[in-house]
């Protein structure tokens, strides 16, 4: 082997090492070579079900994604809390219960905002936080209605 | 110069791989937001990545290594700047990741990442002269002769 591969491959069995190590010693190791669950707060929720929701108005429907993808069009009666400016809107949680089911979304454009939100209302004492599945494409594509409603 | 891209390149390594070590969990899902990996691989990725930023930090620093780190280092680069132009080029709203809780908007991070390449490129010996002859300019040469006079056990 040259002396450029035999660096690299110790540079890389190190690292190896190190990786492996901090996940053995982690207190929530990361599972390897198998998929990850990165749901955040309760879950997982099925589309239909957050559709149950929706239809009786059990939970809060939180849109992660920009103020101006908001006002394009979101699920009708959804709040709107940006993760990219998420402690600006924080205030429209004030007269929301711990105790409600909110479920985030957002869409493919902005993946990983409906996580990034979930992690700051669990933080914030909110006991049943969801992601909706397949974001607001799947909603949109089983044909569940969007709109302008204010929560 | 090649001291300076040494410990600024290490320095820089060595602070996104520890703080991203530190939660691979949220580097992770950093990963995931790319939309590049089966989720299958997010783990390995996670936890190997910031590994090897952090070992080559380490050797960058202190100056163990140099051909095969300056390569990794160089690698890492390369394929960081794929995903960020990806990114960029599918329109996707995501934060970068590349430090744990970053919000420095990807095209930013993009030209900072193309500048850590310029100073590899320049700084960290990856093509040394073979032979005078070959056409180097100067200054490599003389890049050449301070790296050699610096460590005298990296034989060529």
């Amino acid at each position: 082997m040259t002396r450029l591969g035999l660096e690299l491959w110790t540079l890389l069995t190190l690292a190896a090492l190190l990786g492996l190590g901090v996940n053995l010693g982690a207190a929530r190791p990361l599972p390897l070579g198998r998929p990850i669950d990165l749901q955040v707060g309760r879950g997982p929720l099925s589309l239909s079900e957050a559709h149950g929701y929706f239809q009786l108005r059990r939970a809060v429907f939180v849109d992660a994604r920009s103020p101006e993808e908001f006002a394009a069009g979101h699920i009708d009666f959804a709040g709107n809390l940006p993760a990219r400016e998420l402690a600006a809107y924080e205030w429209q949680l004030d007269k929301v219960e711990k105790e409600t089911p909110l479920i985030v979304y957002t869409d493919a454009r902005s993946p990983g905002a409906d996580r990034s939100v979930s992690l700051r209302l669990v933080e914030l004492g909110y006991a049943r936080v969801y992601q909706l599945p397949e974001g607001l494409e799947g909603w949109r594509a089983r044909g569940f209605p969007l709109g302008t409603g204010k929560p | 110069m090649n001291r300076l891209a040494r410990w600024v390149l290490g320095l820089v390594f060595l602070q996104a791989g520890l703080s991203k070590l530190h939660d691979p969990w949220g580097f992770a899902q950093a990963v995931d937001n790319y939309r590049l990996l089966p989720p299958a691989a997010l783990g390995l990725v996670a936890l190997f990545l910031p590994a090897l930023e952090t070992v080559v930090g380490g050797t960058l620093l202190l100056g163990w290594l140099r051909r095969g780190t300056a390569w990794a280092t160089l690698g890492m680069l390369l394929a960081f700047e794929l995903a960020l132009a990806s990114a960029l080029w599918r329109g996707l709203n995501i934060s970068c990741g590349c430090t744990a809780g970053s919000t420095t908007p990807l095209w930013w991070q993009l030209l900072w990442d193309l500048f850590l390449t310029a100073l590899a490129l320049g700084g960290l010996g990856l093509f040394p002269a073979r032979s005078p002859s070959a056409g180097t300019p100067e200054e490599d040469g003389q890049n050449e002769a301070q790296r050699d006079s610096a460590d005298p056990a990296s034989a060529r």
